[in-house]
């Protein structure tokens, strides 16, 4: 009963966007204020009908209601109440009714929050965003309704796909969502600005706050997605160069890439054209994604739930590019750029090269992960395109954006003396030439991890010495209290301290250079030395804990001679599903993981165990600390156009 | 200053001190894992055959060991397993024939499109480029329209 | 004319990426299924003793025959739904010549040897090595495959997953009536 009306409230969404988008468009033509008022009404009515399709999935999972297909496929009595809550996005289904949700949500704050300022563009906006709205209603009404009655009706379902079950699954894919969708707005507010004919560029200082919580959201769901693999999949990694992973780092690095370039444009008045195509690409990508994972067109692990929606993906993005395109190329006008040319030691150029690195990283992504299709289209072959590729392409593009992060630090708007480029560079060049030279001669390590290390403490020199600058210019000034020395310079700190998490990220990956592994069989009341640990085999252990049957080997650990603890790595059996999944066990330090994972429980009462010791990987997910930090200061900034326009009005 | 660098030069000595292997593996055991991380595991196939444990994995990595003991080079272990699998179980694809257009496109055009930058911003601004375009007959009409509407 | 240049290679950009993947979706093959670079050799020779008689079977003593060659194991899920399909084939044509082995991978003997039981399998089947020389010389991928080998002894054809009967009666029936 419930169901139905979950399946009707997707239904009157549907239809309602559809009358906005229509209203909306005869109402810019027609300058009709009641129209354009009547289509932002029927905007916010289409996300009360999702919440309510929303609301009506969570309720079906609560009450174990088997007879929808999705529910009985992802959910089973016996599943943990959180876990049920967190199941509607564990499916295809119910995660494009998450993202809609977030859609809808968006649209209702825009549709809100901007009818004083950006009133000329926001019917256009709310039209564009509304496209996006239709097209994912349409799929979940056509193609993937998670609302889908199962016949016969079974008496359990299936049971959720036991990898999901773990806290940072549950969190990375709305993380993910809200970064995707966040790069929705930015987007619309450019196509809306061109469409509107409006000149002036207000729409980069209206979603500055949108681009930066979307990256950051972009950016924390990627390390969540990491942390997740590092700790569900058990190969000792958090990073595979998967198919799927390809697509959420390619928006990234395009959506990096303007996040850069837009402050050229709002600064300098400069790269018009260029911030416009990377925000078509970085919006276009982050559906090419979803298209990737769940069309099946590419081997991915990801491609759990594949589902025939590729078709209409690929129709939706033929639509955003070649619309976008169009715009672009019909009002050639907004992209005149004012004459005159900054000197080569600029902030400009800099973030310039920077775009240049980005969008070769991106481009390397994009033509790795589709390659397989060009070979096997082009020359009828087969290929495979993992880890060794990506690294061996993108570690030496990587390297040279690191430096390039670094440089840019120091170099100011229009141009910089060679006095202030010697004084802010010459301790960090020596520095990490000293770092490469000793790193290649001296201790013989891979060249690739030398240089990345160097480039690393490169920028983390120039980033920490201008943040530390932030901080005695406002002692300087003579701020009294501590909250203002702390809370001030928000845009520069802001910006600092994310470089800086970016450094600490660099950093982390260094450790995948030399961490170690070994894989051994033991026998209760035997040791194994590993690295400077020495694990013992106590005994087998068999335990019951939420809805699965563990088993597996209880380990004593010791460094030093000192004991450190007993860890448990296990095999959970699941009820609902055949195959046993490993949960690793992780003795964690501040410098290294010690990460266990079980192999298998011998017959003769052994235990083989794949040990790896991963070194500094805690600076990874740490990174996202600074980042956090970061974004505040950022966000709390306001740029100075908008502060004027303020107090004119 | 030094509160903040100082934990930056402990971060990159510490670095150094970690880099040999914490385990001095076996000469054998260590090409065997080089050698499996090349190759792509046919079953699970998002791993390579290192990080597998699928049967066939295990079987492929014995394989290798016994190669290796037979004294067989890296190529030929690798030749062995492509000469059944074909090119599919290398994890990259070797740098031959059309793979040269996967290889060198990302490279090259990164490089170009780096060192166009570069040049363009090197050179000197001409003066030609200073000259201002004159207005189209559509900007013309606007500008009309607008003293128009202000009139 | 920068501008013509960035717009122009923008379009075949998209252009371009969209043929592909509409080429992705509806020609290319599964990403999944990975081809045999071993069609058309010859099929590498191997020697095994059957689990049911205790006999000693080498693939070249079935010159001038056209062999199925199965690939299965007792886990295997697939493996249980083609089962009954090669058994009845075995029944229709090793009478008339042809020869039906099927090599277990990865597996306890126990174990093959119930399933065996279960289906009432009566071809000749026989376990891998013990490091599983004989499905890595083929390039198995997963089980079930099946390897269609003709009286020369050149591999002509496999299939992935479980077998389909037609496909073996007419690959048998180009050599024997």
């Amino acid at each position: 009963m419930i169901v139905d009306f979950g399946y009707y409230a997707m239904l009157a969404a549907l239809v309602l966007t559809s009358y906005a988008v229509f209203a909306g468009i005869t109402g810019i033509k027609r300058n009709s204020a009641n129209l354009i008022l009547s289509a932002r009404n029927a905007h916010l009515a289409t996300f009360g009908m999702v919440i309510i399709a929303y609301l009506a999935l969570t309720y079906a999972f609560l009450t174990n209601d088997f007879s929808i297909k999705f529910v009985a496929n992802n959910s089973s009595t016996d599943l943990p109440l959180f876990y049920k809550i967190t199941a509607v996005w564990g499916g295809l289904d119910g995660s494009l009714l998450l993202w809609q949700m977030i859609l809808s949500f968006f649209t209702a704050i825009i549709a809100i929050r901007y009818q004083k300022q950006n009133k000329e563009i926001l019917p256009h906006i709310l039209v564009i965003l509304g496209f996006s709205s239709i097209f994912l209603l349409f799929l979940l009404i056509g193609w993937s309704n998670p609302f889908l009655q199962n016949f016969p009706t079974v008496g359990e379902g299936r049971g959720l796909n036991p990898l999901l079950q773990n806290p940072g699954m549950v969190i990375h894919p709305p993380t993910l969502y809200l970064g995707y969708v966040g790069f929705n707005v930015p987007f619309a507010f450019a196509m809306a600005s061109l469409w509107a004919g409006k000149e002036s560029d207000d729409w980069i200082l209206a979603t500055r706050r949108w681009t930066l919580v979307s990256w950051f959201f972009l950016t924390t769901g990627m390390i969540l997605g990491g942390n997740w693999a590092y700790i569900e999949l058990g190969w000792g990694g958090y990073w595979a160069w998967d198919p799927v992973e390809n697509a959420s780092l390619m928006p990234w690095l395009t959506g990096t890439a303007y996040l850069h370039s837009v402050i050229v444009q709002e600064k300098r008045n400069r790269l018009k054209l260029w911030n416009m195509l990377l925000l078509i690409a970085t919006f276009a990508l982050t559906i090419l994604g979803t298209f990737i994972t769940r069309s099946g067109v590419l081997n991915s692990v990801h491609a759990f739930s594949k589902s025939n929606i590729g078709p209409a993906f690929l129709v939706f993005i033929a639509i955003i590019l070649v619309a976008s395109h169009t715009l672009v190329i019909m009002k050639p006008n907004h992209f005149r750029q004012p004459e005159g040319k900054a000197g080569a030691w600029s902030k400009e150029n800099g973030f310039l090269l920077n775009n240049v690195f980005f969008v070769g990283m991106c481009f390397t992504v994009l033509y790795g992960t589709i390659f397989p299709l060009l070979a096997e289209g082009l020359f009828d072959k087969k290929l495979s395109i993992q880890a060794p590729f990506f690294n061996s392409i993108m570690l030496p593009l990587g390297i040279f954006l690191v430096l390039t992060m670094g440089i840019t630090q120091v170099l100011g708007w229009k141009n910089t003396s060679q006095k202030m480029l010697k004084k802010n560079l010459l301790i960090p060049s020596v520095l990490s030439i000293v770092v490469i030279l000793a790193g290649l001669f001296a201790f013989h390590i891979q060249w690739q991890f030398a240089f990345l290390s160097a480039m690393g403490l490169f920028a983390g020199w120039t980033v920490s010495s201008e943040l530390f600058k932030s901080f005695s210019r406002a002692k300087a000034k003579g701020e009294q209290t501590f909250i203002a020395k702390i809370w001030t310079d928000k845009r520069k700190r802001g910006g600092m301290i994310i470089h800086l998490g970016m450094v600490v990220l660099i950093i982390g990956f260094c450790g995948n250079f030399y961490g170690a592994e070994k894989a051994f069989t033991l026998y209760p009341n035997q040791v194994e030395q590993v690295g400077k640990y020495k694990i013992k085999y106590l005994r087998e252990v068999n335990y019951q804990s939420n809805n699965a049957r563990h088993v597996g080997a209880d380990l004593t650990l010791e460094a030093n001679g000192k004991y450190l603890g007993n860890i448990r790595p296990v095999k959970a059996f699941y009820p609902t599903r055949p195959e046993p999944m490993t949960e690793v066990a992780i003795y964690r330090t501040m410098l290294e993981d010690l990460y266990i994972s079980l192999s298998s429980l011998n017959e003769d009462g052994s235990v083989t165990l794949n040990v790896y010791i991963n070194p500094l990987v805690n600076l990874v997910w740490g990174s996202m600390g600074f980042f956090i930090v970061g974004m505040f200061y950022s966000i709390a900034y306001k740029p100075a156009q908008l502060r004027k326009k303020k107090g004119e009005a | 200053m030094k509160f903040v660098k100082s934990p930056i030069i402990a971060l990159v000595i510490a670095l150094f001190f970690f880099t040999t292997p914490a385990i001095a593996d076996e000469a054998l055991e260590h090409k065997v894992k080089e050698l499996a991380h090349q190759l792509r595991c046919p079953t699970c196939q998002a791993l390579s055959v290192k990080e597998s444990e699928a049967g066939l994995a295990t079987n492929m990595k014995t394989k290798i060991r016994e190669m290796l003991v037979e004294g067989k080079s890296d190529e030929q272990v690798l030749q062995f397993f492509v000469d059944r699998y074909g090119e599919w179980i290398l994890r990259s694809p070797p740098k031959t024939g059309t793979n040269l257009l996967l290889w060198l496109a990302p490279g090259v055009l990164t490089a170009f499109a780096a060192f166009s930058v570069i040049f363009v911003l090197k050179s000197k601004p001409k003066k030609a480029n200073k000259t201002l375009k004159p207005l189209s007959d559509a900007e013309k009409a606007k500008i009309d329209q607008a003293l128009d509407d202000i009139s | 004319m920068n501008r013509k240049l960035v717009i122009s290679l923008g379009a075949a950009a998209i252009i371009g990426l969209i043929a592909l993947f509409f080429y992705g979706i509806y020609f290319a093959s599964d990403p999944k299924s990975i081809p045999s670079a071993l069609i058309g050799t010859k099929a590498t020779d191997f020697t095994t003793i059957t689990f049911l008689e205790d006999r000693q079977i080498t693939l070249s003593q079935f010159k001038g025959k056209p062999v199925i060659v199965n690939f299965w194991a007792s886990w295997c899920v697939a493996c249980r739904q083609e089962a009954h399909i090669i058994e009845a084939a075995h029944q229709r044509w090793t009478p008339k010549g042809a020869v039906f082995i099927g090599i277990a991978i990865n597996d306890e003997r126990a174990a093959s040897l119930g399933f065996i039981a279960k289906y009432g399998k009566s071809y000749l089947l026989a376990p891998d090595d013990l490091t599983g020389n004989i499905s890595l010389n083929y390039g198995v991928t997963a089980v079930p495959e099946t390897f269609f080998v003709d009286p020369e002894g050149i591999i002509r054809h496999k299939v992935l997953g479980a077998v389909n009967g037609r496909d073996i009666d007419q690959f048998i029936s180009k050599y024997i009536q």
